[in-house]
């Protein structure tokens, strides 16, 4: 479930979403704190180039903003925001003919320890934060490195939280299609993290 | 709700993994423009601001009605001796002060060459009167002159080849835009582009249905692409009955 910020407003986002539309600028604050983290953290993981995230992040929100008058709250907010990342994503990749994702370098010899340049632990706690720590940062790398399609299916699922059928519809697949990308991308990740442990 | 197929230990080691969130100057960046899009129209503030446009208005109209009133003042009347007569009647003047060619659309609007230092004003005037008569718009002979002018027949040819060559595009054109129509009947995605040429299409051929159902596709494509207005008011003008022209 995508990781949003509790807010005191009791609106949906598609109530937020219309009431922008009608010109309440603050409906929109409200939303663009509840989406924020979850749009930067899909784009930056799907970009995977610094600098580009930040500029994209940024002109997906303004293409929102151009774009109210024409949102109509038939479909969830959320499924409209990633609509219109997915194109500029789109967009960016073919401007910028982007080559294939390529493997992270994996550590096979079973000697390497990656936690053995750390500091020693003091006592048990600060130990598994830095190893869960070390972890997520490992996870996040293997997301990175999913073939694009499986990764985009785990990122709207995780940060979109959308369902499989709004994944099919947005990518133009059909579900059982985006069950498969997800099941694959999932069995990818446990034996990375298998690795790790 | 979604369904999520997402182990949960890898969901929350992802979580607190990875980019955290824009940066505030980003933030900023887009918020200020969110709420500027919906601000309204800051008022006039100031008097010249408000009462700039009626004044060019009004300045403007004053200025026309000036010049027409002063044209029609200085309406020759028809001379009691013409022109040419004047000429000839001076003849001391004549082979000093050219006399003008005949004039032509062309000759009206350059101004008179100023006549010698040595000419009688009698002469001046008669020299300078064709000139100075208001001329009504003469298209025909503007178009004889072009037509005479060196290389006319070069900008004839180039105008029908232009023709020419926008009639045969058209006809080339027509065979893709109504496949592009029939993608679109179809429900099939195309680009942005492309795809409202073709509702477009279908409209002028009074396809209203596909129409309708193609422009709803699109916009659940591509939510962020404007819609020509054009579009949507001829839609809903044709489909409450109306000639949608």
């Amino acid at each position: 479930m995508a990781e949003r910020l509790p807010d005191k407003d009791s609106r949906t986002d598609e109530g937020l979403m219309l009431a922008y539309k009608d010109g309440d600028a603050a409906a929109f604050e409200v939303l663009y704190g509840r989406w924020r983290r979850p749009l930067f953290r899909y784009v930056a993981h799907q970009c995977g180039q610094n600098g580009a995230s930040d500029e994209l992040y940024q002109d997906i929100w303004l293409r929102v903003v151009n774009a109210r008058l024409q949102y109509e709250a038939s479909a969830r907010f959320a499924t409209w925001l990633f609509r219109i990342a997915h194109n500029r994503l789109v967009d960016h990749w073919r401007a910028s003919n982007r080559v294939p994702v390529v493997d992270i370098v994996h550590h096979d010899d079973e000697d390497y320890d990656p936690f053995a340049a750390l500091p020693g632990p003091e006592d048990e706690r600060p130990e598994r934060i830095v190893e869960r720590k070390a972890l997520a940062e490992q996870i996040v790398a293997a997301v990175q490195s999913l073939p694009d399609v499986q990764r985009e299916a785990f990122l709207l699922s995780e940060e979109g939280d959308m369902s499989l059928e709004e994944i099919a519809a947005l990518t133009g697949v059909g579900r059982e299609t985006v069950k498969s990308r997800l099941r694959y991308a999932l069995g990818k990740l446990r034996q990375e993290l298998s690795r790790w442990r | 709700m979604a369904m999520k197929s997402t182990d949960h230990e890898i969901a929350s080691l992802y979580r607190e993994g990875g980019a955290s969130g824009p940066g505030t100057e980003v933030d900023r960046e887009i918020l200020k423009a969110a709420r500027a899009a919906v601000a309204p129209k800051a008022a006039p503030s100031n008097w010249w601001t408000r009462w700039r446009l009626p004044l060019q208005a009004a300045a403007t109209v004053c200025l026309v009605a000036m010049l027409t009133v002063m044209v029609g003042r200085h309406e020759p009347l028809p001379p009691a001796v013409p022109p040419l007569a004047m000429n000839q009647a001076a003849p001391a003047t004549e082979s000093r002060a050219p006399v003008p060619p005949p004039e032509t659309a062309a000759t009206r609007e350059r101004p008179a060459p100023p006549p010698p230092a040595r000419a009688r004003p009698e002469a001046k005037i008669a020299t300078q009167a064709p000139a100075t008569l208001p001329a009504a718009p003469a298209p025909s002979a503007a178009s004889s002159e072009i037509a005479s002018a060196p290389g006319a027949n070069t900008i004839a040819a180039d105008a029908q080849s232009v023709r020419s060559f926008a009639k045969g595009e058209a006809e080339a054109g027509a065979a893709p835009a109504a496949k592009a129509a029939a993608r679109v009947a179809a429900e099939q995605p195309m680009a942005p582009r492309a795809w409202l040429d073709a509702i477009q299409l279908l409209i002028d051929q009074n396809r209203l249905e596909e129409a309708r159902k193609g422009l709803e596709a699109f916009t659940k494509t591509y939510p962020d692409e404007r819609v020509p207005e054009g579009i949507r008011t001829r839609l809903k003008r044709l489909s409450d009955g109306g000639s949608g022209q």
